[in-house]
């Protein structure tokens, strides 16, 4: 069998995600029925040919709720995401940059922020902040910069002292200039690992938080929030639980092995570079 | 006479996005056994390619052409098994850049007993002693073998790296490019080692872009540019007068003969070349040498790839 | 006569680690005179503090003891204005050609930068014109520059370092083991280059270098690092 080359498989990767943002930004047309429409006489039905997957507990169809499901996750997690980027960029660039305090106190915020266990405080700051979408949003955010300030940190160190960066130097420009066009542009394919890995990463944490009942409320159709309502009634119609789950675990999976291969083709370019 | 080692017909070929690369190509050289041979050139000019063809340890994406017999073994048509067995027992190989070919987790000593008990040159129990008088015949401290690869020196590193290449003084001694990067005191050191291993029954064959080392270290010197080799000549005759256009610029740029540059750049090739590589380049081309293939021409006890002889 | 252009007045460094309270002295009291118009060189072994030197002039690295002079000016109490004309007239060029440019940019890119980032350059018309010629004076094509750093060779990327840093037009220009990394041939060619360029624009050279021979035959006064002693030394010593 043929090795399925890097290139290819990134491709491929990044068209199921693109497919899954399309079907969820589109949904209004997609969807056959009302995702919160309830039909009291048609609980509980399995798959047919009017409704596909069924319909769930509260005779909405599943087929609907599954293609809006992932409004909510995608649209949080991806600004979750963003957030976290840039905090952690400015926070791990300045610390890398510096040999100072600068460095010695944002490296003890880091810590501090890496020591919280990550779900437990979403929970605390959703219970305290009550479940709204801005509140997972900060919950995520709060919980996830810490990561990635810690590798752009490392990443920076090592660069620095790259002899390009040193030449710079002597032209006397800022520190931003510096950061913003010579680091920055180095650290680039790092990051682009990064933003599609924690992506993965926060959408599992938004469905978690869903399912235990503190992030996106029902009846927001919501994969997390599927899961949840579908628990009690699997054994009549496991459609109801099957379909979110899986589509969970399809953008989830191709996210984190999108940040994989990005990083593995990063690697193997570097390789090159290196063999010039 | 026997040789050692003989190529014949070598050609080294690379497979890259941009399509083959002609790395060494029609490259012919009898090895004299109990001298110190070097091989000269400039980067990019093919000569690490071939000390990692007679050792069988190419880059996947290459493939080599021709013949290299060693001690009347065919080496290109050995089984991995059976070249892995040569490797290290008969011909040793000392590869580039010690820091990153020296394993930091695994001490000093354990390195250089690693091959000779892999190939059960050595026992177990023997291994201290064989350590310290590997140690002591290169000249380092016998306390060494309980360092590290990251506590040493580029110099040291570099050492270590020979010991560990040339544990069982085999009969051939690939090095490349032992003295890169290396200040005056350690490529003394390094250049005493090369020596010693040649007053003990070993051939090293040294791979170097150093104009000065050759002069100093060698016997016998080959000369390559651009893929090929276009000068085998004893050492004493070879600076009196290189006969190669080459090799005469190659010498006169250096500082010590007065800082001649060579005109024009070093090629790259992605065919094969028909003619003199040097052509462009050479202030001595005739009109013959535009669209004439150039053989390799045997003159007393040297051999040189010019028309012009 | 020539006029004084760098002076190091008893300098003193040495190198502390956070981790070890001792600090390693790297030299004591070092005076070293650069006058205009000269081709110096600064001989010594790998690790001796060469490299140290021209990293303090060029405030990358702090020092303790002593002072450095520019045109009889204080390095460190030069106005800002003052620091960035001493900076234009300084350049370097380092001994690492594959890292001596940032490896996302094309080659553009980089020779533009002097003009982005000093102000007396800033309003410069077609800088682009000025780039080529100054790769046409150093023997290179100005296609090259559309490639990225790992699409040229060590060479062309020296010289090209070396375009860098004349497109400024320096009055003195360093050069740290800037041949080092590179084969014989190429050294020539670049060394041959900055003589012609030295003689023509009256500029000052100083090459710092483990290579006796090299620094003998390009340099008219010589400093040695021996014995962990630093000072000037007659060409004939050598």
């Amino acid at each position: 069998m043929k090795k399925i080359s890097t290139k290819a498989s990134i491709y491929f990767l990044i068209a199921v995600i693109a497919i899954i943002i399309v079907i969820n930004i589109f949904a209004p047309l997609i969807a056959p029925y009302d995702p919160t429409a309830t039909q009291m006489t048609l609980r509980n039905e399995l798959p047919s040919s009017v409704h596909w997957f069924g319909t769930d507990g509260l005779g909405r169809d599943v087929l609907s709720r599954v293609i809006y499901g992932g409004r909510g996750s995608l649209f949080i997690s991806f600004f979750a995401t963003c957030l976290s980027m840039l905090i952690g960029i400015f926070i791990g660039g300045l610390a890398g940059w510096y040999d100072n305090w600068v460095d010695h106190s944002l490296q003890v915020l880091m810590s501090l922020f890496q020591s919280l266990p990550g779900l437990s405080i979403s929970i605390a700051v959703v219970g305290v902040l009550g479940p709204s979408n801005y509140s997972i949003l900060i919950a995520l955010t709060l919980t996830g910069w810490s990561g990635v300030a810690r590798i752009v940190r490392s990443q920076v160190r090592e660069i620095k002292h790259k002899q390009y960066i040193e030449s710079a130097r002597t032209y006397l420009p800022s520190v931003f200039y510096l950061l913003f066009h010579h680091v920055l542009s180095a650290l680039w394919p790092t990051l682009a690992v990064l933003t599609a890995q924690r992506m993965g990463r926060m959408m599992l944490s938004i469905s978690a938080l869903s399912f235990i009942g503190v992030g996106l409320q029902p009846p927001t159709p919501d994969w997390g929030v599927m899961i949840q309502d579908a628990k009690t009634y699997v054994i009549q119609q496991p459609w109801a639980l099957i379909a979110p789950a899986v589509m969970i675990c399809i953008a989830a999976f191709c996210l984190t092995r999108l940040g994989e291969r990005l990083r593995d083709y990063r690697d193997a370019q570097m390789r090159t570079m290196e063999n010039m | 006479m026997s040789h050692l080692l003989s190529i014949k017909d070598l050609e080294v070929t690379f497979r890259t996005a941009e399509g083959t690369g002609y790395a060494v190509t029609d490259v012919s050289a009898d090895l004299k056994p109990h001298q110190i041979t070097t091989i000269l050139g400039e980067s990019g000019s093919g000569k690490s390619v071939l000390g990692s063809a007679i050792v069988q340890l190419l880059a996947p994406n290459a493939s080599a052409k021709g013949s290299i017999r060693f001690q009347d073994r065919e080496l290109t048509t050995l089984s991995a098994k059976e070249m892995d067995r040569i490797r290290g027992t008969e011909i040793g190989w000392v590869a580039q850049n010690p820091q990153s070919a020296l394993n930091s987790v695994f001490q000093i000593g354990t390195l250089i007993a690693e091959g000779p008990i892999h190939h059960k040159y050595i026992t177990k129990n023997e291994k201290p002693t064989f350590v310290r008088k590997i140690l002591t015949s290169l000249r380092l401290p016998e306390k060494l073998d309980k360092q590290y690869s990251f506590e040493l020196s580029g110099g040291m590193a570099q050492r270590v790296l020979i010991a560990s290449g040339s544990g069982m003084v085999p009969p051939l001694l690939i090095l490349d490019e032992p003295t890169k990067g290396l200040d005056d005191n350690n490529v003394a050191a390094v250049k005493r080692i090369i020596e010693d291993l040649a007053a003990r029954g070993s051939t090293p064959l040294v791979i170097t872009h150093d104009v000065d080392l050759a002069e100093e270290l060698a016997d016998e010197i080959w000369i390559f540019y651009g893929s090929q080799l276009v000068e085998q000549a004893p050492k004493e005759a070879f600076f009196k007068q290189p006969l190669h256009p080459y090799s005469k610029g190659l010498i006169d740029a250096t500082p010590k003969r007065g800082l001649v540059p060579i005109p024009g750049e070093s090629p790259a090739f992605n065919t094969r070349p028909v003619r003199c590589t040097y052509y462009p380049r050479c202030p001595a081309a005739l009109e013959i040498c535009r669209n004439q293939a150039c053989p390799t021409v045997t003159l007393d006890n040297r051999r040189v790839k010019c028309l012009r002889y | 006569m020539s006029q004084i252009l760098i002076k190091y007045d008893r300098v003193s460094k040495s190198f502390g680690s956070p981790y070890r309270s001792r600090k390693i002295p790297v030299f004591h009291d070092l005076s070293l005179t650069i006058g205009t118009n000269e081709r110096i060189g600064i001989l010594g072994p790998s690790g001796c503090g060469k490299s140290t030197l021209l990293r303090m002039l060029l405030g990358l690295i702090p020092f303790e003891g002593g002072k450095i002079f520019f045109r009889q000016q204080d390095i460190k109490k030069m106005t800002k204005v003052e620091r960035k004309q001493f900076h234009q007239d300084v350049q370097v060029v380092l001994q690492d050609p594959l890292n001596a440019f940032n490896p996302v940019w094309r080659m553009q890119r980089s020779l533009l930068e002097p003009f982005v980032l000093f102000p007396s350059l800033k309003n410069l018309l077609q800088p682009e014109n000025l780039i080529k010629t100054q790769l046409n004076a150093v023997g290179l094509e100005p296609a090259l520059l559309n490639r990225y750093p790992h699409q040229l060779s060590g060479g062309q990327l020296q010289r090209l370092a070396l375009a860098r840093a004349l497109l400024v037009d320096p009055v003195c220009l360093f050069l740290d083991e800037a041949t080092s990394m590179l084969d014989v041939s190429i050294q020539a060619q670049i060394m041959q280059l900055i003589k012609e360029r030295q003689k023509s624009k009256n500029m000052s050279v100083v090459i710092i270098s483990h290579d006796r021979e090299l620094i003998k035959h390009m340099c008219q006064r010589i400093y040695a690092f021996k014995d962990e002693k630093f000072g000037e030394i007659k060409p004939s010593e050598l």
